[in-house]
């Protein structure tokens, strides 16, 4: 297995390709490049309103109190430096297969590079039995920790937490396999308050989606230790995928129902060519300088 | 019916493919992100062992099943065709050994008859014919044909003959050939080989016995002789002439033992027993007397010479019997006396010669006449008249001149026509004469009313001298006739080494009627059919392959 930290190396390099588009909803945070969903002090011109005591008098548009008498406030778009948190699943489920935590790490480098490109800054998180902020996870990828995994029956339960720990009106991106029982709805509402923009990754395994040749297995949950027998048949291949498909489904349901922008990755897939059309699709990335990705 | 039983080793396949197919399906470790995807197909799984256990897939059965015709078809199996019925000619062994009872409680020929049914319908034969082999082969009626079709024992099929001949059973079933004939034979011993070329099924039902058994037994005046074989110690039951005893006797495996019994009374019978065991058709004897046989012979001779001479001679014979009143043979010198006698009286006519012509010989004797046992006329001299009138074939003649004739007359008497001439012959006065005369008086003997032999052992028919003629079933012990309301008697003993040996029994089913040109003829290769559909399921599972391996593509893709 190559080191970890090859693979946080292949994400930041895949990751110059891209920037952190803008959210559709507009940003808020400290000053700083983009343009903030709230009126401030930058120099684009976004609206007049009738004054009102306490105003800035700075803000009043004397032309148009000369052409018309009344004390109107001029506004201006604020700027913000706008803000992502990238939350990665550290269940054990995520540490499963070889490609599982390489293409965790090497989308979480390239998401933050991307952030980096974007004028964003950044933080990772690490998503264990409470979320919690990765070490050096403010600096460039490379610097990242390795990620610890642990058995998380439940990785909803910290994400209900998230809102002390995320820094409100950033973006904020889960990457997670999302295969736990909880109620998707619940789990983002909590995890999207306060956020300006909310993307949820789906990263699976090729062994998630497809299911095992037919046979006997008994099959280990990495996440509770439990095990059961089960014959795999064509029958049992095919309502796997239907699951699956039904599981992922709930999620996307969900996103819509909160706003949350969904897309699925398959590790091997992007381990073997770092292409990210589901991704791009979302909207939360986009091309730095308009050309096909690395 | 399979031709090729080795194909069968083809089925060390079957184990092999479940190997592969148990190995297959051997529980397997995985560990999955989540058991959440697979909890509702777990319930299912866990619902009922015996669901559990039949998981091997269809494709399983599917190759199972064309592993298993392959080899079927390696078998080359073939199956009767409508049109190709077979005769079908059984002989049983009708020998005394087929009576043996086993602990069963059934005879040999019962345990035979037992598989008869079954080979009958399986073989679904077309014309059946049965046929008992004994002494000599004999065709069974259709009564007993039905019977032996229903499995039951015919009356027909005694057990008692002394052999089994089936060297001329099989050339009887062979004169009536047909094309592809079968041959199933019943008996009680294993073949020395194993019949081949298709046409002989040999079908074995004894069982090696332990049976004691009287194997020989002769009788001469007074002293009888028995000879036993068997293994260990039998109790003999004797009566001699009233006289009864038992003894033991210590008999040897293959060693035949000789016991010697002199009667009190030599016209006494002699009986002899032995225990109940499995064959008891050999278990007792019975010795008669030979019964006194006796001519009443008349002579009407003029010549006093010759009548002295033949008077001395006849009574000389001892076989004589001056009381009775029946003249069985007439010696006559006179012609024209041969009418007035009964219709069996014998005629020596004494042709007496005058001035004869000596002979000194060598002269011409008719060998196979009885007349002339044990005579010699070298060194005698024999005086003839060329021109005496001898009618009849000549038995003794000298050159052309007949001395000695025999003729019958219309009423089928012998008549003997005798030159003599004793002042110039030496043939009364040579030993030949009276062996001629006893050897006529004992040819008259013969032909009297009774049995030729008292005794009979297994494999002799009883010969009667009489205007009735025996026939039946030879059964052991007396047999009975009666002519001119005087009663006769035979002793009928079954004696046979071979047939008493059970040691020799054995059961079992060797040769088969697998030849090529009968399987060509009467049987439909199933090997192609069964070959095409293997074939067709082979395609099958190709498709069924195909199409699940195109499904999980098909899933992996839209994923």
């Amino acid at each position: 297995m190559q080191d970890f930290r090859t693979w946080l190396q292949q994400g930041e390099l895949a990751g110059q390709s891209y920037r952190l588009a803008s959210p559709r909803r507009s940003l808020k945070g400290a000053a700083g490049f983009h343009a903030g969903s709230q009126n401030g002090v930058s120099l684009d011109f976004s609206d007049y309103r009738e004054y009102h005591p306490g105003d800035d008098i700075r803000s009043l548009d004397w032309n148009v109190f000369g052409r018309t008498d009344r004390l109107t406030i001029k506004l201006y778009h604020e700027e913000v430096a706008p803000h992502v948190d990238i939350v990665l699943d550290a269940s054990r489920s995520m540490g499963l297969v070889e490609s599982k935590p390489q293409a965790l790490l090497g989308i979480g480098a390239l998401l933050a590079t991307a952030a980096a490109g974007g004028n964003y800054s950044w933080n990772a998180f690490r998503l264990g039995a409470r979320l919690a902020r990765l070490e050096r996870g403010r600096e460039i990828p490379s610097h990242w920790p390795e990620l610890e995994y642990e058995p998380l029956k439940n990785p909803g339960a910290p994400l209900r937490e998230s809102a002390g720990v995320l820094k409100r009106q950033g973006v904020r991106i889960l990457v997670s396999d999302l295969l736990w029982s909880t109620e998707p709805l619940g789990v983002l509402r909590r995890f999207a308050e306060g956020a300006s923009s909310v993307v949820v990754v789906q990263l699976l395994a090729r062994a998630d989606v497809v299911p095992p040749e037919p046979g006997k297995y008994r099959l280990d949950d990495a996440e509770t230790g439990e095990s059961i027998e089960v014959f795999v048949d064509a029958d049992t291949q095919k309502q796997y995928v239907e699951r699956l498909e039904q599981h992922t489904q709930h999620w996307n349901d969900a996103c819509r129902q909160t706003g949350t922008a969904f897309c699925r990755l398959v590790a091997e897939d992007l381990l073997a060519d770092w292409r990210l059309d589901p991704l791009l699709r979302t909207g939360i990335i986009e091309h730095r300088s308009g050309g096909p990705a690395c | 019916m399979l031709t090729n039983l080795l194909a069968l080793i083809g089925l060390a396949a079957v184990p092999a493919l479940l190997a592969v197919y148990l190995l297959r399906n051997r529980v397997k470790r995985l560990s999955v992100s989540s058991l959440m995807l697979w909890t509702e197909r777990t319930r299912m799984v866990q619902g009922g062992g015996r669901l559990q256990r039949n998981r091997l897939p269809l494709l399983f059965f599917l190759e199972l099943l064309i592993l298993l015709l392959l080899v079927l078809a390696a078998a080359a199996p073939r199956i009767l065709s409508s049109h190709g019925t077979l005769p079908l000619t059984v002989i049983l062994d009708d020998s005394a050994s087929m009576s043996a009872v086993g602990p069963d409680g059934k005879s040999t020929a019962e345990r035979a008859l037992q598989q008869l049914p079954g080979l009958l319908r399986k073989g679904r034969f077309g014309p059946v014919r049965f046929m008992l082999a004994g002494t000599e082969p004999r065709w069974l009626g259709p009564e007993a044909e039905q019977q032996l079709r229903q499995g039951r024992l015919p009356q027909d099929w005694t057990t008692r003959a002394a052999s089994c001949d089936l060297d001329q059973a099989l050339l009887l079933a062979r004169s009536e050939s047909a094309p592809g004939k079968k041959i199933l034979f019943l008996g009680d011993t294993r073949p020395s080989t194993t019949p081949t070329g298709g046409e002989l099924r040999w079908i074995s039902a004894g069982l090696p016995l332990s049976n004691a058994g009287f194997i020989h037994a002769a009788r001469s005046g007074d002293r009888c002789l028995v000879e036993l074989q068997g293994n260990g110690a039998v109790e003999l039951s004797l009566d001699l002439g009233g006289q009864t005893r038992t003894e033991t006797i210590q008999l040897e495996s293959g060693i035949p033992q000789r016991r010697i019994y002199a009667l009190a009374d030599p016209d006494a019978r002699f009986e002899a027993w032995l225990p109940d065991d499995p064959l008891s058709i050999d278990n007792h004897v019975i010795l008669l007397p030979k019964p006194p046989r006796r001519v009443g012979t008349r002579l009407s001779i003029a010549d006093p010479d010759l009548h002295t001479l033949l008077a001395r001679t006849v009574s000389a014979s001892g076989l004589d019997d001056p009381g009775t009143a029946d003249c069985d043979l007439l010696i006559t010198d006179t012609a024209g006396t041969d009418a007035a006698e009964n219709a069996a009286t014998w005629f020596l006519h004494l042709h007496r010669i005058k001035d004869g012509t000596p002979f000194t010989g060598p002269f011409v004797m008719d060998r196979r006449s009885p007349l002339l046992d044990g005579i010699s006329f070298e060194g005698l001299v024999w005086s003839a008249d060329e021109n005496a009138p001898m009618p009849g074939m000549p038995v003794v003649a000298a050159g052309n001149i007949p001395l000695l004739t025999r003729t019958e007359d219309l009423a089928g008497r012998p008549h003997f026509h005798l030159q003599i001439d004793p002042s110039l012959s030496t043939l009364p006065d040579s030993p030949a004469w009276p062996s001629l005369v006893w050897n006529l008086m004992e040819m008259r003997a013969a032909e009297k009313p009774g049995f030729r032999e008292v005794n009979l052992r297994s494999g002799m028919i009883p010969e009667f001298v009489g205007t009735a003629e025996w026939s039946g079933i030879l059964q052991p012990g007396l047999i009975e006739m009666v002519e001119n309301g005087q009663t006769y008697q035979a002793a009928f003993n079954f004696l046979d080494a071979g047939e008493s040996d059970l040691r020799v029994c054995g059961s079992g089913d060797d040769g088969d009627w697998n030849d090529p040109e009968t399987l060509e003829r009467h049987y439909v290769d199933l090997a192609p059919l069964i070959i095409l559909v293997g074939l067709a399921l082979l395609a099958l599972h190709q498709w069924l392959v195909r199409r699940e391996d195109a499904a999980i593509a098909g899933r992996a893709h839209g994923i």
